[in-house]
């Protein structure tokens, strides 16, 4: 890979020993990936904040780095593995505590903005279409490839750390336009419609059949951001599904539509989405019981999600712990808005700073979890050892006030 | 690009000039100390640093591994491919400060957990062998790694 001749010195170790590892990381993935060379990203977003996961290595890489380097684009956090200001709520200890905020703090001093939230673009990380990016959260990498046209490969917490130091990060995959061309063609059977949080349902059937697709999507029309999110979020996680079209509305739905009419002489394979697949789905990841707790805000909650859960319930949750996720940011919105009263007052807690799928819940003795994210749904077993069911948000907040299914 | 095909025959050709046999692939660069030698420990089983090892020993815990209850501390780990978890990097650079890492690291297809792992710990690694690396050498041998290069020698 040709390189600059400012990744050259960094490399050499002229910038010192945090801009070398800086470089090393850059240098040999982009070897790995037959990179011709780099580009310059705009912003990043840097996964791997746990001192669960990342132990000692963590702890140790970030005081590398921090030797004569600072980040030279916007590098937001994903999520902590707990929330920092209600740690002793969830049976974490002090000592654990200590070493996570020491953690964060590390990621600080080398200048990576702590939002400690998977929803950067709802927190002030904006882009735009085309702009090259060095995103680490898949649902994240999911919603600036797709939502906001602009690229990114899903990266490892290191190299977007890394690329944040640089400024600069391999070009291949999905940076390159050629790589964004559709492999896959979803339809809905005819007279089926998608609505509400079902769409995160379509997502996981995607993913799950054609788990390294770039998938056209006909027939959707997703009415706002928070739908693109819990879509995107899906089809990650059940698939590594990084990039996705709709048809009529994602920013780069025409080209793409064009790339495959130009490019496929041979038809792309069709997935068609039919009411009775959708209804079997439905049914194996249905409650059948009342679940002791529920969860929404994976990816995390935006504000407008918050006030639409205050208004939807009318009355306290009965019997049940009803749990939001979100950022520190929204938090404080919420707060100012009177929200997280309202909100604390009908039995409904807002955790920030972490996310429903690292959190702790076997500290909390908690066996199963309704949730209307299918991201959380699906990773909840695979890491938590919890069951987790799907229902839609407005069942939800009907069964957490009555109490009963 | 990965690897220079030119030098290649020349490589061989002075390796073998010096006496030893060599294979030749693509090396991580940069690392502090490229240049290391080790006996080989080999594995004919693809390899997940989160879950197939103690951390604290380096010894393989995976009952379908070759290499099951020995420990690739300090040896040259020698395996097929890589697979698993991103986390998987963490671990082995835990294991590498635990003294329990490996010493260098030779696999045909290797991936980037595993590759900035090597990246972070100074593990030297080559990976993208001309020949299967896993028939041309044998459990024990002793060999000389040289990452910046992307050079195997046998020893002995």
């Amino acid at each position: 890979m040709e390189l600059t001749s400012f990744e050259q010195k960094a490399l050499d170790g002229k910038y010192g020993p945090g801009l070398a590892l800086a470089a090393r990381i850059i240098v040999n993935l982009g070897e790995f990936f037959e990179a011709p060379r780099t580009v310059k990203i705009n912003s990043a977003q840097i996964s791997g904040v746990s001192v669960k996961t990342g132990g000692r290595a963590l702890e140790s890489v970030l005081e590398i780095l921090v030797k004569g380097a600072k980040t030279k684009v916007p590098a937001f956090l994903n999520p902590a593995g707990f929330d920092l200001e209600r740690y002793d709520y969830i049976g974490i200890d002090e000592n654990f505590y200590r070493r996570q905020k020491d953690i964060i703090d590390k990621f600080v001093d080398l200048g990576v903005i702590p939002t400690l939230s998977c929803t950067p673009y709802l927190n002030g990380l904006t882009a735009k279409k085309g702009d090259m990016l060095a995103w680490a959260e898949s649902s994240a990498v999911s919603f600036a490839n797709s939502y906001i046209g602009a690229r990114t490969n899903r990266e490892s917490g290191l190299s977007a750390l890394s690329a944040a130091m640089l400024g600069t990060t391999p070009y291949y995959g999905l940076l390159k336009k050629e790589n964004r061309i559709p492999t896959l063609t979803v339809e809905l059977e005819d007279g089926f419609e998608i609505s509400g949080d079902l769409h995160y349902i379509m997502g996981l059937i995607i993913g799950g059949e054609n788990p390294s697709a770039i998938p056209y999507i006909r027939g959707i029309r997703p009415e706002n951001a928070d739908r693109y999110k819990g879509l995107g979020a899906a089809m990650a996680a059940s698939g590594n599904i990084s990039l996705y079209h709709v048809e009529g509305e994602t920013p780069e739905w025409e080209w793409a539509k064009r790339a495959i009419t130009v490019k496929n002489e041979i038809e792309l394979p069709v997935l068609e989405i039919t009411a009775e697949q959708m209804e079997r789905t439905l049914k194996r990841v249905r409650p059948k019981a009342l679940p002791t707790v529920m969860a929404v805000g994976c990816p995390h909650a935006s504000i407008d999600e918050i006030i639409r859960i205050d208004h939807l319930m009318s009355a306290p949750a009965k019997d049940v712990q009803f749990w939001i996720f979100t950022s520190r940011q929204t938090k404080g919105l919420a707060a100012r808005m009177g929200l997280v009263d309202s909100l604390t007052k009908k039995n409904v807690e807002i955790f920030a700073d972490t996310c429903i799928v690292v959190s702790p819940l076997n500290n909390m003795n908690i066996e199963f979890i309704a949730t209307n994210s299918a991201k959380a749904m699906h990773y909840l077993p695979k890491l938590g050892n919890i069951d987790a069911v799907f229902m839609p948000l407005e069942e939800m907040i009907r069964v957490a006030m009555e109490g009963s299914l | 690009m990965s690897g220079n095909n030119g030098d290649i025959e020349s490589d061989r050709e002075e390796a073998q000039v010096s006496g030893i046999i060599a294979f030749k692939g693509s090396g991580l660069k940069g690392l502090d100390e490229p240049v290391v030698e080790g006996e080989v420990i080999l594995n004919r089983q693809p390899v997940s640093f989160l879950g197939d090892f103690d951390v604290e020993t380096g010894q393989s815990t995976n009952p379908d591994h070759d290499i099951v209850e020995r420990s690739i501390a300090n040896k040259i780990f020698v395996f097929p491919s890589g697979v698993g978890s991103t986390v998987g990097s963490y671990t082995l650079i835990n294991m590498s400060m635990n003294g329990a890492g490996p010493k260098a690291i030779l696999v045909n297809h290797s991936d980037p957990i595993i590759l900035l792992g090597c990246c972070v710990a100074n593990i030297p690694h080559i990976h993208r062998f001309q020949d299967d690396i896993i028939e041309m050498l044998e459990d024990g041998m002793k060999v000389r790694v040289d990452s910046e290069r992307g050079i195997v020698g046998i020893i002995d």
